[in-house]
């Protein structure tokens, strides 16, 4: 079973499936990648996880807006990374300036979070 | 201290890592709050009465800050300083300008400690600090400065955040810390108060105050404060929204950041409020501190908010402002100037000290003339070397600590953590001197990313020639020129003066180290891909750079190069701290050449026996005086030329800071403005700091009583509009003087002119140095109407017997020198003529009780002279008329000018005569006594703009 999870503590975080909000796909991004001058990488600031959904219906996506009621909101979440096991966040939850509504639908969904800092 | 970074800590450098950007901003909790009990006041009140006085009057310290509002807990009229402890219906105050106190205003004291200038001022030429405070011994048994560290930023971990302060490094001048007393309230726990590293456990979050008072083995204390903030749970600190700029300069003296913030969380901003840029670091997923101070690593840069830059944008819902580091705080804080002296035994006033050292200077105006010592970590390298005085004439307490440092090349600077480090620059130290420099990092290919800017320079100077005093022999005068005798290929010659050298040997190396580092070839810029917080502009460290010549296209190679980091940069942009660093290679020169200086008599014969000390042009950065020496802008030039209201000081800098009667005796300052009304109540006014002295048998005494000086203001023709009246003795300065106009009706001026007279007749011997004697060989009656001698003639129309010689005595002021045209003594500036009427060569007949007049009229003459009262046939004595300038003692033409002496007069009346047979003219001169007037800063007081 997927493992997504939301909430606004990390105590209080809940699987997204519970919530009706299908599984997205996700992406993960470590950090910003700096290159070194010995041709190497440093993975410098927030990390970045995005959730993608195809389509939600009306209901899902106000599920998920809730933790966000405007552009932004401090949320908690549990996200794969590119390890392939999963992980919480504390994160900045941004939600999308624009949103492709249609019929009551809401297409290609990106909500990204910031990731701010690693939970253990 | 600055360290070496470990290779633990580097690794975290080198790996993933990731920050979160906060502010805490400074809450001081109020400690006395009460209400003005006084109608009426001084205009800068150093006291004020109050009522209705709610708190522990006990817990008012000197240091902290008084709110003054329209309602309880507001500063929307000022905010003033405690200077001592209040009494039971009095606060004592420092003096602050632009307060408009009023009955019942509300006063609250909080619990604040941050920079403020403490002036020194004179009273019937006694110096007294903060306007009461006597010297005793503070200057023999020095007070100890305390080092206590930065404010701290603390996180609850498990209901618990421990502080372990440090205060070892607190020192004192010739004696020894004997003991620390710790206090913490509010804290949960502590041990060890009464040590050097004492524990202080809080188990809630909230801001807090530590304070620790350090005693010497003389028995002097010192005490300081700090401010603790402790989060966790929900008492968060404020998130940075974005930092446009943080940076911390070696050639500003220290950091400055501007940060913008959504939410202030409650937080008021003010003016001078303390501010901690602080971050959560995460490293690798690890969230730990991880850089210097030990303890304060999480502390990007701390300082106090610049009032001037609050920015409240309400569409957006942001602010803005700018947290200033120690040195910009130093640099808003006017002092009034001064000098610091030696004395010839023990120092006996707060000006002067036995054995005045840049050292000892520079802690007199951190300690003593500014409240830094309470509220940040002062540490000085002690540098022996000893000056005659110093010159303190800048308008800010940082332009004076520059003009104390700028002749030993001592320089101040202060790091993130806003503590004050000063030392002899680095790159000016001997190789020897360099051994105690830790090298912080050493910087790899593995370190910096994107480009690496590398400037080259090619050389600037080709001969530097660097002139001073020796330190322990003030009246020898060291030069030294580098590379040697001959300049280099190509640059500029420069010379640099007023330096103070442990010898020729150490000027030579001077010279030498000063050159090469003003032809350093290379200046680096490295762009570091982490959150580096080892690396500051202060105290005194290396970085190393390793480069081979394919690693930049400038094909440089560096083989773990020493550099000294001149400028170090923090940019924040989604959770990513970058650190950029501009670092400067070190360099080793030659060692100059020794230049013999000219013997006495020649240009090099001025020893600075007196403070007379320039801005060291190399290090320091340039003051920065009033531009143009125009008024800043008034909001109504109405209600500035009603002269309700004081304006200024306008500190004017004058294009020659000594005058001399033997040299330069006059300056003007350009300086266009409207003088007030010489009736209103704040009447313009220019007020002169310095001191006079004079010379006599080659020795100076100081000349407290000269009062043969004068001010004026010309117009833009350079005719003199108004005179100023000396209406003072004594100002806040040393043997300041005070000028007040009293034009009548508000007066356009164009300059200023600013003369020093020597006094007249005050010494030597009159000596004639020409005569001539015009007989005419017998008596000869006023009614004849030839020319009697060679100009003595009766004109026929009015009756006058006259002298009509055209005595003609070349005066000039060239340079503001006045002189004679014949080949007298410079300082031979008074002259006399004499026109002696030999015993009975005159005779009167008739009735004669004469006058005798001379043109032009404004010269006068010895009356006890020229009175004839009796009627003989033969005047039986010798006849004198002085003539000398004796109602101006100053003259008025810009270029040589023939004053002559058109005639002289004795009137007669009809049918009575006057005879004379001959007469002698003499011409005397006298030396006039040397005198001259060190300026150190002229105010310019109640002038409008135009």
């Amino acid at each position: 079973m997927a493992d997504y999870k939301i909430g606004t503590t990390l105590g209080g975080m809940t699987n997204i499936e519970s919530l009706g909000v299908p599984v997205p796909r996700s992406r993960f991004q470590a950090g910003e990648r700096v290159t070194l001058a010995n041709g190497g990488v440093r993975e410098l600031g927030w990390g970045r996880a995005e959730w993608v959904f195809p389509i939600l219906t009306m209901t899902q996506r106000n599920a998920l807006r809730n933790y966000c009621p405007s552009g932004s909101a401090a949320v908690y979440i549990r996200t794969m990374t590119n390890e392939n096991a999963y992980a919480n966040y504390q994160a900045m939850m941004i939600w999308p300036e624009e949103e492709d509504q249609r019929a009551g639908r809401v297409f290609d969904l990106v909500i990204r979070f910031n990731l701010i800092a690693l939970e253990t | 201290m600055a360290r070496a970074i470990t290779a633990n800590e580097l690794t975290k450098l080198r790996g993933k890592q990731s920050s979160r950007l906060y502010l805490a901003l400074h809450q001081p909790a109020v400690v006395y709050s009460a209400q003005v009990d006084q109608a009426s006041f001084e205009v800068e009140p150093d006291a004020v009465a109050y009522k209705n006085g709610s708190g522990t009057l006990a817990n008012v310290k000197p240091g902290m800050t008084m709110l003054i509002g329209t309602a309880a807990g507001k500063h929307d009229v000022g905010m003033v300083r405690i200077r001592k402890e209040p009494g039971t219906s009095t606060f004592f105050i420092g003096r602050t300008g632009g307060i408009n106190w009023q009955n019942n205003l509300y006063l609250t004291v909080i619990n604040e400690f941050r920079p403020w200038a403490v002036p020194v001022s004179y009273y019937n030429g006694v110096a007294y600090l903060d306007e009461d405070v006597s010297y005793t011994n503070e200057h023999s048994q020095y007070r100890p400065v305390i080092v206590m560290g930065p404010p701290a930023v603390l996180w609850l971990k498990n209901g618990t955040a421990v502080l372990s302060p440090k205060a070892e490094e607190s020192w004192v001048f010739g004696s020894t810390i004997s003991g620390y007393s710790w206090s913490a309230p509010g804290a949960s726990a502590t041990s060890g108060m009464n040590t050097a590293e004492p524990q202080v456990t809080y188990n809630s979050a909230g801001q807090y105050t530590i304070s620790c008072t350090v005693t010497a083995a003389n028995g002097k204390s010192a005490t300081g404060y700090r401010p603790v903030f402790v989060f966790g749970g929900n008492v968060k600190p404020i998130e940075v929204k974005s930092l446009p700029h943080c940076a911390g300069d070696a050639e500003s003296g220290g950091w400055a950041a501007e940060v913008e913030i959504v939410d202030l969380a409650g937080a008021v901003v003010r003016d001078g409020m303390l501010a901690v840029l602080f971050t959560l670091d995460e490293w690798n997923g690890t969230v730990e501190v991880v850089g210097v101070p030990d303890g304060y690593g999480n502390i990007l840069m701390s300082g106090w908010i610049n009032g001037d830059t609050i920015s409240v944008k309400r569409g957006y819902g942001t602010v803005s402002f700018r947290i200033e580091g120690t040195a910009a705080w130093l640099a808003r804080l006017a002092s009034l100037p001064g000098v610091i002296k030696k004395s010839e035994n023990a120092a006996q006033a707060w000006d002067e000290f036995e054995i005045p050292t840049v050292t000892r200077a520079v802690w007199h105006l951190l300690t003593e003339r500014s409240t830094l010592g309470l509220c940040t970590d002062i540490l000085l390298d002690v540098d022996g070397r000893r000056m005659p005085a110093f010159d303190l004439s800048g308008g800010s307490l940082w332009e004076q600590i520059q003009q104390v440092c700028g002749s030993a090349q001592y320089i101040i600077n202060s790091d993130r953590c806003g503590r004050v480090y000063g030392g002899i620059d680095p790159a000016l130290r001997r190789a020897s001197e360099r051994s105690g420099i830790p090298v912080v990092m050493d910087i790899t290919k593995a370190d910096w990313a994107d480009e690496m800017v590398i400037h080259e320079q090619t050389e600037k100077v080709s001969l530097l020639e660097i002139k001073g005093i020796r330190d322990d022999t003030p009246e020898e005068r060291l030069i030294s020129r580098a590379p040697g005798y001959l300049p280099r290929y190509g640059g500029d010659w420069r010379v640099i003066d007023w330096l103070v050298f442990d010898n020729q040997e150490h000027a030579n190396f001077l010279s030498g180290q000063m050159l090469a580092v003003l032809n350093n070839r290379f200046e680096v810029e490295v762009a570091l891909g982490m959150n580096n917080r080892f690396i500051d502009i202060c105290p005194a460290q290396y970085v190393t750079l390793t480069l081979a010549s394919g690693d930049t296209p400038f094909g440089a190679i560096f083989n773990a190069a020493k550099f000294f980091p001149r400028r170090v940069e923090y940019q924040f942009e989604d959770g990513g701290i970058r650190t950029k660093v501009i670092l400067e290679k070190e360099v080793f020169g030659s060692p100059g050449v020794t230049i013999i200086p000219e013997s006495p008599g020649g240009d090099e014969n001025l020893v600075p026996d007196e403070p007379r000390l320039p801005n060291y042009p190399l290090f320091p950065p340039p003051r920065s005086d009033w531009p143009e020496y125009a008024p800043p802008p008034v909001e109504n030039v109405d209600d500035c030329l009603s002269g309700n209201m004081f304006v200024g000081p306008y500190i004017l800098t004058p294009p020659i800071r000594v005058l001399d009667t033997e040299e330069i005796a006059e300056t003007e300052i350009y300086i266009p403005c409207k003088l007030r009304d010489g009736t209103v109540d704040h009447k313009s006014m220019v007020a002169i700091t310095g001191y006079m002295r004079y010379q006599a048998g080659g020795i100076w005494y100081s000349a407290y009583t000269l009062s043969d000086w004068t001010v004026e203001a010309l117009d833009a023709s350079g005719n003199v509009v108004a005179v100023g009246v000396n209406s003072f003795g004594n100002v806040g300065g040393l043997m300041g003087r005070v000028s007040t106009f009293y034009p009548v009706g508000p007066l356009q001026i164009d300059r200023l002119r600013i003369r020093l007279s020597g006094a007249y007749g005050s010494v030597g011997n009159w000596s004639r140095t020409w005569n001539a004697n015009y007989g005419w060989g017998g008596w000869k009656p006023a009614e004849t109407t030839t020319t009697i001698g060679n100009d003595i003639y009766v004109d026929p129309v009015t009756d006058e017997w006259k002298v009509f010689r055209h005595v003609q005595t070349y005066w000039r002021i060239q340079d503001g020198k006045i002189g004679l045209r014949r080949d007298v003594p410079p300082h031979y500036t008074e002259s006399r003529m004499v026109y002696e009427f030999p015993k009975n060569t005159v005779r009167v007949i008739g009735d004669v009780s004469k006058t005798i007049v001379m043109y032009p009229q404004d010269w006068t003459y010895a009356s006890t002279f020229y009175h004839l009262t009796s009627n003989h046939a033969v005047v039986p004595h010798s006849y004198q008329l002085y003539l000398w300038d004796g109602l101006v003692k100053t003259y008025n033409w810009a270029s040589w000018v023939s004053v002559f002496i058109e005639r002289i007069v004795i009137n007669s009346l009809a049918g009575n005569w006057w005879e004379c047979a001959s007469v002698i003219m003499q011409d005397y001169t006298c030396a006039v006594q040397r005198y001259q007037w060190i300026i150190q800063g002229i105010y310019l007081f109640n002038v409008c703009p135009l």
